[in-house]
């Protein structure tokens, strides 16, 4: 029944590793998706937010969005005049989230969304769906504003200072007359040192 | 046929005499032009109290004023915030949004950084997302830590 001493000291050297490695093992905790987060100065999720959320909340200030009417959008492109790989579509879709929830505007289907779109209209159309119940080609309503911008960036480095600045531009465009409706920016500085 | 008209004007008068009373209290729901939901305001500072959460401590950061309108149908709001100490303070701010009922009225906002140089007055503007959020509460936190 009592061990023999190569055993023991398996053992002992075992629970060493086991000791060790769990020191080692990096650990995880849930954060607040909505905390400030300073992780680099590239553009991270606090500028995201802030953008989306200062460029919805000016554009539901305006006459275009007050109305009872609802009007109709579409979302182009935010083009990225930066020198870093930034998601624009994520930004954008955040703007459009929060513009829908306000329930001031509507959204009709983007450039990006139509390919799906005509797709499901042309499924629909086979053999395989009841006429009766299948939605009718033609009925897809066009959008009387598009929304388009640009995000651009100026970076200085001197003396182990790194200074980034932002600026997000936005602007709602009448599809009819091609007038411009509105238009706001956003300017976000961050310096590490 | 004299008797009940004069009893009535002075009962109006009475009533009236009430309703001016010496609360700044402009509407029973509105104080300062700001929603009072089921808080007593009576002045600036209950006002100021009843609106600013400070998430832990904020050292030198005062809220001297707040200042509320309604825009287009949706409520925009000034707070102006102090910072009292010489050096340059970081703070970060976001607004709770809340309906009539005084359950919440929209999702957590982001974390809004803020960067305050010594004894200067900056001015943070914000505006309602939806017409469901009738009141709020600005909640400041120090990330000077």
């Amino acid at each position: 029944m009592t061990q023999s001493l190569p055993n023991r000291r398996a053992g002992a050297i075992l629970l060493c590793a086991v000791v060790a490695l769990s020191g080692c093992a990096a650990q995880t905790r849930y954060g607040d998706a909505r905390g400030v987060e300073t992780v680099t100065n590239q553009f991270g999720s606090t500028d995201l937010q802030m953008i989306a959320e200062s460029m919805t909340r000016s554009m539901l200030n305006t006459p275009l969005a007050s109305g009872e009417t609802r009007p109709i959008m579409t979302v182009q492109e935010v083009k990225n005049k930066t020198s870093e790989y930034i998601d624009t579509r994520a930004i954008t879709d955040s703007i459009r989230v929060e513009l829908q929830k306000s329930g001031r505007v509507r959204f009709a289907v983007d450039a990006a969304a139509m390919d799906q779109q005509v797709e499901e209209l042309k499924r629909q159309q086979s053999d395989y769906y009841d006429a009766k119940k299948s939605v009718e080609v033609g009925k897809m309503v066009g959008a009387a504003y598009r929304i388009e911008g640009n995000i651009t960036s100026i970076v200085k480095e001197a003396k182990g200072v790194k200074d980034v600045y932002y600026k997000f531009s936005l602007q709602v465009w009448n599809v009819q007359n091609g007038l411009l409706e509105w238009a706001d920016e956003k300017e976000i500085r961050k310096t590490t040192s | 046929m004299k008797l009940p008209f004069l009893a009535t004007l002075l009962i109006a008068t009475i009533t009236i005499a009430g309703c001016a009373g010496g609360s700044k209290v402009v509407r029973s729901e509105y104080a300062y032009g700001c929603p009072a939901g089921a808080d007593k305001i009576y002045s600036k500072e209950d006002l100021i109290k009843a609106k600013v959460e400070p998430a832990g401590s904020l050292h030198n950061i005062e809220v001297v004023d707040l200042r509320c309108a309604t825009r287009a149908g949706l409520l925009r709001i000034d707070v102006d915030m102090r910072n009292e100490s010489r050096e340059e303070r970081r703070v970060a701010y976001r607004l709770r949004w809340l309906d009539k009922d005084g359950m919440r009225a929209w999702d957590d906002e982001s974390w809004k950084p803020l960067l305050i140089n010594g004894n200067t007055l900056y001015t943070v503007t914000a505006s309602s997302p939806s017409q469901d959020a009738t009141d709020f509460r600005v909640v400041i936190m120090d990330q000077d830590k």
